[in-house]
C-alpha cells in the first residue's frame, strides 16, 4: 500500500500470526474449556456495550466511550478474516465443480473469470490506474487503462446487473398479486379491498378519481366529505389500521430481539455453535 | 438516547424486562417448563422435507441477507432442525449464504445436525455455499440454484429485504413447498403471496423454542410474554391518564395525572 | 368451453403478464402522459420541514446530514429522491454533508447527483457542502453515536482524505446541536439507529426516504412524530419534484407507476372473475 513501510507490513504479519495462533489454540483446546473460553469472550464483548450505556455520562461521554473506535476496529478485523474464508470457500467450490465437470460447470467458469477480472482490475485501479491494459488495435478499438476497465466492470456490469435484478421484483409483484389475490374468504376480501384502496390512493390516476371533492367549502371551512377522497381513505388505512398492527409486531419483535440477545450474551442458549445440540 | 443517564426511566424499564426474561429462563431450566401454542408453519417442515425426498429433489435453506447477528443465529437454529429432518429422510440440503462469517457457522450447524441424526456421511462440503456479499447478486445466485437443482422445498428464515420476492417467486415457479419467516415486517406481504406457510412477527423468535422444546428457549418465550403484559399495562395507564385529563381540569387529581403522563413520555 | 375460458382467466401465463407490464412501464417513459400529481401528506411534510429548516436563520451555519444507504441497485427509487433532495437543499442555500455506509453509494451519489447539481446551482465543495465519504457498515452504530458529541473527531477526514476541520462549511459544526436536519435515503433498515442514538426530543428533524416496500413499516414513527416527513419510493420523489417545480424522471415514472398499478388492479379483477365463474360452473355441474 502506498505510504506504508516495512513496519506496517511487519505489524500486519504479526497480527496474522497471533490470530492463527489463537485459532489453533482454540481448536486444540478440549471441548469443555473451549465452551468456557467462548462464553467468557462473548460476555466480555457484550459487557463493554452494556457498561458504556449504563455508566453515567453527564457530558455525553464516559470513560468507556473513547474506546468505541477500538472496539469497532476489532469487529472489522474479525470481519476481514471471514471475508478471506468466504472467498476461499467460494473459489474452492467452483474449482471442484469445474474439475469434476458437474452439471452447471459453465457457470463456474463465468464466476471464476469474473472473480479474477474484478480482483485484478480493482487492485490495478487502486495502485496503477493509468496502466494500459488493452492496447490500441488498428481501427478496431482504442487503448484502455486499468481505471477504465474497472469502471466498465463496476458501473457497466455490476451496477447495472444489480439494478436489473431489483427491477425484476416489479414483474414478480404483478404475477404474485394476480395469483394470490383471490376472494376466498372474508379476510381475503378485506385484505384485497385495503390493498386496492392504498394502491389507488397513492397514484395520480387514483387521486384524480375523487379530485372533484374539494377539501374546503365555499366559506373556507373544512369539507367533511373530503374524508371520502381516495387518498384520505388510503391515508386513514395506513395510519389508523396499519400503524397499530405494525406497532404490535414491533413490540413483539423487539422483545424477541432483547430475549435472544440476552440468551446469547449470557450463554444461556443451547445449539450447534454452543457445543450442545438443540 | 446515547446513555442510560439521559433517561433512567426507560433504561430501568429495559433492565426490568431483561430481569423478567432471565428469571423465566432460569426457572424453566430448573424444571418449570411452560407450554407454548403450536405454530402451523413449523409443522409443515417435516411434510415439506418428506415431499422433497419422495420427489428425489433437494431442500434449500436461506438464512437471510444480514451478517452474523441475533436474527441470523435464530434462523440457523431453525435450520438445524430442518437439517436433521433432511438427514433422517436421507435427502440432500443446500444452504446459500451472503456473509462469510455466517458460512462457517452454517457449515458447523449442518454438519452437527447431520451427525446428530446419525447420518454424518450425507453432509458434503458444497452444501453450504457462500455466493457473494452483494444483495441482488445473491438473489440471482439463489434463484439460479432453485432452478438448476429443481429444489422441492425451500425454507427462508432470517432478515430479508427487497430480494425476498425473488426467492419466493422463483421457488413458487419451480413448484417448491415454501416455508418462510422474517423479522422484516415489510416483506411479510410478499412472502404470504408466494409461500405456503409464513411465520409472522415474534413467532420467528419462538420458532426454535417450539421446534426444540428446549426449556431455556421456552422460558424465554414466556418471559417475553410477561414483558408484553407489563408494556400493555404501561400503555393502558398512559391511555387512561391522557383520556381522563381531557375531562378533569385542575385540582390534585389532574396534577397527579399530568405528572404521570410526563413521567411516561419518552424524552 | 366456457369453463375453459374462465379457467384461462385464472391461469394467464406469467410471460404474458411480464410482457404487458413491460409495455406499461416503457410507454410513459417515451410518451408524456399528463396525469395530475397530488403530493401525499408525508411528501408534503418532508418538503415543509426542510422549508422551515431553511427559513430558520439560526441554521445558516449548521449542516444537513444526508445519509445514503443505497447502492445503484435501488437507484430507480433512491437516486431520484436524492436528486430532488439535493436540489431543494441547493435552492434554499442549506449547507450539507453526505455520508454513506454502502460501498457503492459514494460513487453514484457524487457523480450522478451531487456534482452535476453543484455545477448547476454554483455550490462549491468545502464552502457549501462536503462529502464525509464511506464508512464500513460494521462501524455504522458507533459512527452515529460518535456524531452526537464529536463530529470532527468521528469523521476526521472527508472522502478524499482531507481533514474536515479545514473546510469552511465545517467551521461551526462540532456536535449534534450544529446539525440542522438528518435525511436518510435508504433501502435497508437504518432508521432505528438514528432515532435511538442520535435524535433527542425529535431534534434535529429526521426525514426519511425509503424504497416503497419499506414505507408501511415506518408509519408508527410518523405517527409518533419521530420521523417528520417521508418520501415513499419513486412516488415520493415525483411528489417532491412537483413541490419543487423541477419535473424530472421521478415525475415521468410516476405516470408509469399509475399505469402499472392500474394493470395490477385489472389483473386481480380478471383473476377473480375467472375464480368465481369457475366456482359457479363447478357448482352447476355438481347439481
Amino acid at each position: 500500500m502506498p505510504g506504508h513501510g516495512a513496519a506496517y507490513f511487519g505489524k500486519l504479519a504479526f497480527g496474522l500470526v497471533v490470530m492463527f495462533a489463537i485459532l489453533a489454540g482454540l481448536q486444540a483446546a478440549p471441548r469443555r474449556s473451549r465452551k468456557i473460553i467462548i462464553a467468557f469472550f462473548t460476555f466480555l464483548g457484550g459487557l463493554y456495550f452494556a457498561l458504556e450505556f449504563f455508566y453515567p455520562a453527564p457530558s455525553g461521554e464516559n470513560f468507556l466511550t473513547g474506546y468505541q473506535p477500538l472496539v469497532a476496529g476489532l469487529g472489522a478485523v474479525i470481519g476481514s478474516f471471514a471475508i478471506g474464508l468466504g472467498v476461499f470457500s467460494l473459489v474452492q467450490l467452483h474449482l471442484r465443480t469445474l474439475s469434476r465437470l458437474r452439471p452447471g460447470w459453465g457457470y463456474s467458469i463465468v464466476l471464476l473469470v469474473s472473480f479474477v477480472a474484478m480482483t485484478v482490475f480493482g487492485l490495478m485501479n487502486e495502485y496503477s490506474p493509468n496502466a494500459t491494459v488493452i492496447p490500441t488495435v488498428g481501427g478496431l478499438w482504442q487503448s484502455q487503462n486499468a481505471h477504465g476497465m474497472f469502471r466498465f466492470l463496476f458501473s457497466g456490469g455490476l451496477s447495472n446487473l444489480g439494478s436489473a435484478t431489483f427491477s425484476i421484483i416489479a414483474f414478480y409483484i404483478a404475477s404474485a398479486a394476480y395469483r394470490a389475490f383471490r376472494l376466498r374468504s372474508i379476510e381475503a376480501t378485506l385484505l384485497m379491498a385495503a390493498a386496492l384502496i392504498v394502491m389507488v390512493g397513492s397514484v395520480s390516476f387514483g387521486t384524480a378519481l375523487t379530485a372533484g371533492i374539494h377539501p374546503k367549502l365555499t366559506d373556507g371551512s373544512e369539507n367533511p366529505w373530503a374524508n371520502l377522497r381516495i387518498e384520505n381513505i388510503a391515508q386513514w388505512l395506513l395510519m389508523e389500521v396499519n400503524t397499530p398492527a405494525q406497532r404490535g409486531i414491533l413490540f413483539g419483535l423487539t422483545l424477541g430481539l432483547l430475549a435472544t440477545s440476552l440468551r446469547y450474551w449470557l450463554s444461556l442458549e443451547r445449539g450447534a455453535y454452543f457445543d450442545k445440540e438443540l | 438516547m446515547q446513555h442510560a443517564s439521559e433517561n433512567w426511566w426507560v433504561s430501568g424499564l429495559v433492565v426490568l424486562l431483561s430481569l423478567i426474561i432471565i428469571g423465566k429462563v432460569l426457572s424453566a431450566q430448573r424444571g418449570r417448563v411452560p407450554f407454548i401454542r403450536r405454530i402451523p408453519g413449523l409443522n409443515a417442515i417435516d411434510e415439506a422435507v418428506g415431499r422433497a425426498t419422495e420427489m428425489g429433489r433437494p431442500v434449500m435453506m436461506v438464512p437471510g441477507i444480514s451478517g452474523l447477528d441475533v436474527v441470523t443465529l435464530q434462523a440457523l437454529s431453525i435450520f438445524s432442525y430442518v437439517a436433521r429432518a433432511v438427514a433422517r429422510f436421507g435427502n440432500k440440503s443446500i444452504m446459500a449464504t451472503i456473509d462469510p462469517i455466517v458460512t462457517g457457522v452454517a457449515e458447523e450447524t449442518l454438519r452437527d445436525a447431520y451427525a446428530d441424526a446419525g447420518r454424518p456421511e450425507l453432509f458434503e462440503e458444497g452444501d453450504v455455499r457462500y455466493l457473494t456479499g452483494q444483495q441482488f447478486a445473491f438473489a440471482t445466485g439463489v434463484a439460479g440454484i432453485l432452478i438448476r437443482e429443481k429444489v422441492a422445498a425451500s425454507f427462508l428464515f432470517g432478515a430479508f429485504y427487497a430480494e425476498s420476492l425473488i426467492f419466493a417467486e422463483v421457488g413458487q415457479q419451480v413448484g417448491a413447498i415454501q416455508v418462510a419467516g422474517t423479522t422484516q415486517t415489510n416483506q411479510i406481504p410478499f412472502l404470504i403471496a408466494a409461500c405456503d406457510y409464513v411465520v409472522i412477527g415474534d413467532e420467528f423468535y419462538a420458532a426454535s423454542a417450539y421446534l426444540s422444546r428446549d426449556p431455556t428457549l421456552l422460558g424465554s418465550i414466556v418471559g417475553q410474554d410477561y414483558c408484553k403484559l407489563l408494556l400493555l399495562g404501561i400503555i393502558l395507564i398512559g391511555i387512561i391518564s391522557t383520556s381522563l385529563l381531557t375531562l378533569i381540569h385542575g385540582g390534585p387529581v389532574a396534577h397527579l395525572l399530568h405528572t404521570l403522563v410526563d413521567f411516561l413520555k419518552v424524552k | 368451453m366456457n369453463s375453459t375460458l374462465w379457467n384461462r382467466l385464472q391461469t394467464i401465463d406469467r410471460r404474458i403478464i411480464y410482457a404487458v407490464l413491460l409495455l406499461f412501464i416503457i410507454i410513459p417513459l417515451f410518451i408524456d402522459i399528463p396525469l395530475p400529481t397530488y403530493p401525499s401528506k408525508q411528501s408534503q411534510d418532508f418538503y415543509d420541514t426542510l422549508e422551515k429548516v431553511a427559513a430558520d436563520k439560526g441554521n445558516a451555519n449548521k449542516i444537513v446530514i444526508v445519509n445514503g444507504m443505497w447502492s445503484p441497485s435501488t437507484r430507480g427509487e433512491n437516486q431520484w429522491q436524492a436528486e430532488a433532495l439535493i436540489t431543494h437543499l441547493m435552492q434554499k442555500h442549506l449547507h450539507f454533508a453526505t455520508l454513506t455506509f454502502d460501498t457503492q453509494n459514494d460513487t453514484v451519489m457524487q457523480t450522478s447527483v451531487v456534482e452535476p447539481l453543484a455545477k448547476k446551482y454554483g455550490y462549491v465543495y468545502g464552502r457549501d457542502y462536503v462529502n464525509w465519504g464511506y464508512r464500513p457498515n460494521a462501524v455504522y452504530v458507533i459512527t452515529i453515536k460518535g456524531l452526537v458529541t464529536n463530529i470532527p473527531g468521528t469523521i476526521k477526514k472527508d472522502a478524499h482524505g482531507t481533514p474536515i476541520t479545514s473546510f469552511a462549511v465545517m467551521k461551526n459544526v462540532k456536535t449534534r446541536s450544529d446539525v440542522a436536519a438528518v435525511v436518510d435515503i435508504t433501502p435497508v433498515e437504518s432508521t432505528e439507529t438514528w432515532l435511538g442514538l442520535f435524535e433527542q426530543n425529535n431534534s434535529p428533524p429526521y426525514l426519511f426516504a425509503p424504497t416503497a416496500v419499506m414505507a408501511p413499516t415506518y408509519y408508527p414513527y410518523l405517527d409518533s412524530g419521530q420521523i417528520q416527513g417521508m418520501l415513499t419510493g419513486i412516488k415520493g420523489a415525483g411528489d417532491y419534484e412537483g413541490l419543487l417545480h423541477t419535473k424530472s424522471f421521478g415525475s415521468r415514472i410516476a405516470s408509469a407507476l399509475s399505469l402499472v398499478y392500474a394493470l395490477i388492479i385489472l389483473l386481480v379483477i380478471i383473476g377473480n372473475v375467472g375464480h368465481f365463474a369457475t366456482r359457479a360452473a363447478k357448482r352447476r355441474e355438481a347439481s
